[in-house]
């Protein structure tokens, strides 16, 4: 009952908080300039009949809420400089599922290559192995995904010809000639998150490993790989697995430039595109925003919540 | 082991294997793949998201329409193969005359008028790739939708306002809309004046002429004065003038700025105009200029109107039958550039597919043609075979195309296309050596490696890139005002911009042979407005630089004229023109002293400064773009350096200071320069127009388009010399009004230089004798040279690597037809075979000179 009046309250939260700032994000793009250029031969009066028409001369209060009418019957405009005449939610939800795609296997590649990495490290810790893991865990970490990408793309697709330099879309995002055109840069994403939760997973597991209970369960008689599955795991796996979520949860931002790199259609230039655009486009520019706030902020109640789920001694909403 | 451990290891070990035979799998190649196809494959920066011809805004909409459609007359290359020449595609002869046949007011065609309704007759065996028959109806159609009211669509106005302007089309499109025409001084000519007490109020009070509201700008001062970005209300609100009800008046203004007159508000316009003069009131201004004083404000009055309803029966086309097709036009048209008007299928789309697509989205008219395979039907001699929106599109041969019924042999070579998104340089590049592209455009970085290699072929543009100054003294000083000095106690200082003096030595001091090196080694040196790819006599493919009117032009900017002759330092005028490097260092620190000079006698730099030297010129170098562009960012650390440098010794030396703004946009940057809130910009020009320089001329001399509207061409006169009489008249009449088509009038000079008040009237438009439109062409263009504050720096080119495998059907590029395009271009291998030759070369090619 404390769950449910917790989530009720974050969801009414959630709405609050949504609107206040999909209200400024209009009324910001709506102040940037946006009075197209005289063009040579052009005739302005068509292109302005054209804005009238989209009332972009209105005062935004109106725009406003001309544009909170057609959002909440589901109408999210038309897109009016990137992709003209085009359903912008269309266009949108065409190119998610290549960033869902990339990202997707990203995932599946590292939480089992980074969670055994950690756990080897954290259990071999301070040998040989544990020095290895973490200097190469230090180095993936702080490079940026892109220099991967330029070495990832020189030695694999261009000097031992294992791969496309680019992705192959013809077949979709899930086919398998797409998987396997998408393999570089599901190597490049892979190698961050792989190091993320290698040295989350060791520094998590080394506190447990070093832990009173640990040492108890030792003594009753537990090998210490038992010990170490049954009790220690267990025990770092609360705050790792949130971690895991919110990796999952941030899929649908895209990846800017590693898609950019492998040329991948998907929507990780969208929003800088529509904000970059002259005039920006106001109809991409507000989908986006909504969605992207509406994502993170449930992201933060599915977090907060799956603590709850995973360690039953966490109790939310509970004085 | 327990089960969960073993589930952990069982992912992770599958996933690791996946990615093995991943890795294994993608070696597998079918050897049997490409055989007897010729894929011509490309990798482009961008992809076009929507090629409806109606409505697209981006130039990659071509990589989809170039391919897939046809056009009524075509370029082809001529019988020698080193010129080109205009020959029937979609059309079964050439246009012809049929004026006679609509002679009446509703198509403004009076008897003996010819080229003004144009008859093309359409092959019968014209089809979509689906099947569908294209008949002379379907063009109507689309026309029809292209000039739908309720879409606005980007390029209804192809149809009116240029040189093939369809009768009642801008009617159609703009029906039930208000509109504004030009000035009313323009609209009556401008010369002319109407009697204010032919103003009638209609039933608001708002004063109209011939059903017209009379409106005014509170924003411009239209041609009342050169200064085309104030208005009367700046004027007010700078204390210039004090008539009681001004404010109430603005108030009532829309957004734009446009107010309709009552009596009222006429009134206090007059009294604007008479206090701006001098006096209190229109009343004591009449008392010394008469009936002007009354009319005076017509040179910034504007008239406002509703479009009226028209059926679309009045737009000037109609099908005659299934193969007969007529245009009535509102300009006569005829020779080359009515053929060259009609190398396009005048926005033929495929009316189901179109109608099926049409929406309202947000209560607005939207439509989705040609943005999917499945949105689109083309009649091209290509048809889309995939599409993935910014990743990649493929075609393949239409077979229901009309012209490969009498395709000559060895053309269409080309079985498929690709063409991908490839947004990163290096990837294009490798890609291209790893045979996997068959051109690839070189960058600047790319040139020491591989401007030699017998794969390159340079093509030179018909654009020109500039240096671009507003000298607009007013606004500079205003700016001036309020920079802060980049030393503190120093005197900003910019009106010395306003010098000729000063931008001639700017100009003279730049190596423009070494700023191409730097920033655009495919580029070359720029000498004037146009390049050696334009074309004045578009009929017989003359290019503009090899005329003698336009070598004159250059040799007069450059003072080289009178060192012609023989005898003389250059025997010809092209030995003197070659000649030319645009970079005189010791001509500029002279003209630095000189402008120094000027400057502190006209007050400009103040004499305290002066004297104590703690003063700066500090000019704000504009950025266009998204301040990413390598180009901007080193154009601007060389043109500081530059002229850093060129000021030692002289006495502006360490005077001269530079910024660089923050980044402008890619679209309306121009609009900073001409406001001076920045006071250069450098790598801006304008492109297109290859064939129509005259038409191009506009853009230099109207405000509507100048950099620097501070130049107010109306009032600068210019002598042309036609049929051996010298006319004067202002510049935006020969450079704007002539060469378009309209009759201006001039003014015949004496053997003294002196204008007299015999006038003849002159109409250069595309129909005029082509002597006449040279002669005006050059002169104008030398006229802007002469302001110096469009300073010409470099050409434009581009240079691609060519694919082993492929081969153009010239080496020469020949305007129109490139190299042979796709039509023309052969390969020496099929896919297959090409596979198998990169593999046998170790996967990567060497294309090095």
């Amino acid at each position: 009952m404390h769950l449910f009046k917790y989530i009720l309250k974050r969801l009414g939260l959630l709405i609050v908080t949504f609107f206040i700032i999909i209200s400024v994000c209009f009324v910001l793009v709506k102040l940037l300039p946006s009075q197209p250029a005289e063009m040579f031969g052009k005739d302005m009066a068509l292109i302005m009949a054209r804005r009238e028409k989209l009332g972009y001369g209105q005062p935004i209060i109106i725009q406003y809420f001309r544009f909170l009418r057609y959002a909440f019957e589901g109408d999210f405009g038309a897109s009016e400089v990137l992709y003209i005449g085009q359903d912008v939610w269309k266009v949108f939800v065409d190119k998610l599922p290549y960033t869902i795609s990339v990202n997707l296997f990203s995932i599946i590649l590292s939480i089992p290559i980074g969670l055994g990495l950690g756990v080897i490290a954290a259990v071999k810790k301070n040998t040989w192995i544990d020095h290895v893991i973490s200097t190469g865990v230090m180095i993936f970490v702080s490079v940026p995904s892109f220099v991967y990408g330029f070495l990832v793309q020189y030695l694999l697709c261009f000097k031992l010809h294992w791969f496309s330099p680019v992705m192959d879309t013809t077949a979709g995002p899930f086919s398998w000639a797409g998987i396997v055109s998408m393999m570089p840069a599901i190597l490049c994403l892979s190698f961050g998150s792989i190091a993320g939760f290698a040295r989350y997973t060791r520094a998590e597991l080394t506190e447990v490993l070093t832990s009173d209970y640990l040492l108890l369960a030792r003594t009753k008689g537990l090998t210490r790989q038992q010990a170490t599955i049954r009790h220690a795991m267990r025990n770092a796996m609360v705050p790792i697995f949130p971690m895991i979520l919110g990796e999952f949860v941030s899929i649908m931002s895209g990846s800017l430039i590693i898609e950019q790199m492998f040329s991948i259609p998907g929507v990780g230039k969208l929003y800088v595109n529509a904000i970059q655009a002259s005039p920006p486009d106001y109809n991409f520019f507000m989908l986006l925003s909504g969605f992207y706030i509406l994502i993170s902020l449930l992201a933060g109640i599915v977090v907060d919540i799956s603590y709850g789920i995973i360690d039953p001694r966490i109790r939310m909403g509970e004085k | 082991m327990n089960n969960k451990w073993k589930k952990l290891t069982a992912v992770a070990v599958s996933a690791i294997m996946c990615s093995g035979s991943l890795v294994g799998l993608t070696a597998c190649d079918d050897p049997n793949a490409g055989v007897g196809k010729y894929t011509y494959r490309l990798a482009t920066n961008s992809l076009p998201t929507s090629w409806n011809i109606h409505t697209y805004q981006s130039n990659d909409a071509t990589y989809v329409l170039d391919y897939t459609e046809d056009s009524f007359y075509t370029f082809d290359y001529n019988d020698t193969k080193d010129g080109y020449q205009i020959v029937c595609s979609m059309a079964k002869e050439m246009p012809v005359d049929v004026s006679s046949s609509y002679v009446g007011e509703d198509w403004g065609i009076a008897e003996g008028d010819e080229w003004k309704a144009i008859r093309v007759s359409l092959k019968d065996n014209l089809y979509f790739e689906n099947g569908d028959h294209i008949t002379a109806k379907d063009f109507v159609d689309s026309i029809e939708l292209l000039l739908n009211p309720a879409a606005a669509n980007y390029r209804a106005d192809s149809l009116y306002g240029g040189q093939f302007s369809l009768v009642n089309a801008e009617k159609y499109v703009k029906q039930g809309g208000y509109n504004y025409t030009a000035m009313v001084s323009a609209e009556l000519n401008d010369w002319e004046y109407f009697d204010v007490a032919d103003l009638v109020a209609d039933e608001n009070g708002i004063l109209q002429l011939d059903g017209k509201d009379a409106v005014l700008n509170i924003n411009s001062l239209g041609n009342w004065s050169p200064d085309s970005t104030y208005g009367l209300d700046k004027y007010y609100s700078a204390g210039y003038f004090d008539v009681e009800g001004w404010e109430e008046f603005a108030a009532s203004a829309d957004k734009d700025g446009y107010v309709k007159l009552n009596a009222t508000g006429l009134k206090i316009v007059q009294d604007a105009i008479a206090q701006l003069q001098g006096y209190d009131n229109v009343e004591a201004y009449a008392e010394v200029r008469g009936d002007y004083a009354y009319q005076e404000w017509e040179e910034m009055a504007f008239f406002g109107y509703i479009w009226d309803e028209i059926d679309f029966s009045k737009v000037g086309v109609k099908a005659v039958d299934d193969y007969t097709l007529d245009f009535i036009i509102e300009k006569p048209l005829s020779g080359f550039y009515l053929k060259y008007n009609l190398t396009s299928a005048m926005y033929l789309v495929h009316v189901p597919t179109y109608k099926a697509c049409m929406s309202e989205s947000q209560g607005v008219y939207t439509n989705s043609y040609g943005t999917s395979k499945d949105t689109y039907v083309g009649f091209g001699p290509y048809k889309m075979s995939s599409y993935v929106a910014d990743s990649v599109v493929t075609f393949e041969k239409n077979d229901k195309w009309q012209g490969y019924a009498d395709a000559a042999e060895n053309t269409y070579t080309t079985t498929n296309i690709s063409i991908q998104q490839v947004t990163s340089e290096n990837t294009r590049l490798n890609m291209f050596l790893n045979g996997e592209l068959d051109s690839y455009g070189l960058l600047a970085a790319d040139m020491d490696e591989y401007q030699s290699s017998p794969y390159t072929y340079f093509t030179e543009g018909d654009s020109t890139w500039f240096v671009a100054l507003n000298p607009d003294a007013e606004k500079l000083a205003a700016m001036q005002a309020q920079t802060e000095p980049m030393t503190a106690g120093n005197e900003v200082n910019k009106t010395i911009l306003t010098l000729k003096d000063f931008r001639m030595a700017l100009s003279f001091s730049i190596d423009r042979a070494a700023y191409e090196l730097a920033l655009d080694p495919t580029g070359g040196v720029a000498k004037a407005l146009y390049g050696n790819m334009i074309i004045s006599d578009a009929e017989n493919g003359v290019a503009y630089r090899t005329t003698d009117e336009a070598k004159k032009v250059i040799t007069d900017f450059w003072g080289l004229t009178d060192s012609i002759g023989e005898g003389k330092e250059y025997e010809t005028m092209d030995e003197a023109i070659a000649s030319i490097t645009g970079y005189d260092l010791a001509g500029a620190k002279k003209l630095f002293d000189s402008a120094y000079d000027q400057a502190v006698e006209q007050g400009l730099i103040s004499a305290e400064a002066a004297a104590s030297g703690k003063f700066e010129v500090q000019i704000m170098i504009g950025q266009p773009g998204n301040g990413s562009s390598a180009y901007y960012n080193d154009g601007y650390e060389f043109l500081k350096k530059t002229w850093e440098e060129a000021v030692k010794g002289t006495k502006l030396e360490g005077k001269l200071v530079f910024k660089q703004s923050q980044p402008l946009g890619s679209t309306s940057f121009a609009s900073y320069l001409q406001n001076c809130t920045v006071d250069l910009l450098f790598g801006v020009g304008w492109t297109g127009s290859a064939l129509d320089p005259y038409s191009l001329m506009e853009a230099y001399v109207s405000p509507n388009y100048q950099y620097d509207p501070a130049w107010n061409t109306t009032q600068t006169m210019l002598d042309v010399e036609i049929n051996g009489q010298v006319l004067r008249s202002n510049v935006l009449y020969w450079g704007q009004y002539a060469l378009q088509g309209t009759e201006i009038p001039t003014f015949v000079v004496d053997a003294d230089g002196n204008a007299t008040d015999e006038m003849v009237k002159i109409n250069a438009g595309p129909n005029a004798d082509p002597a006449v439109r040279l002669a005006i062409l050059a002169a104008v263009e030398g006229a802007v040279l002469n302001q110096y504050d469009m300073i010409p720096v470099g050409t434009q080119a581009s240079a691609n690597l060519k694919g082993m495998r492929v081969q153009y059907y010239t080496e020469e590029y020949v305007f129109g037809m490139a190299r042979g395009g796709i039509k023309y271009m052969t390969y020496s291998m099929d896919d297959a075979e090409w596979n198998k030759f990169v593999k046998s070369n170790g996967g990567t090619l060497n294309y090095k000179g």
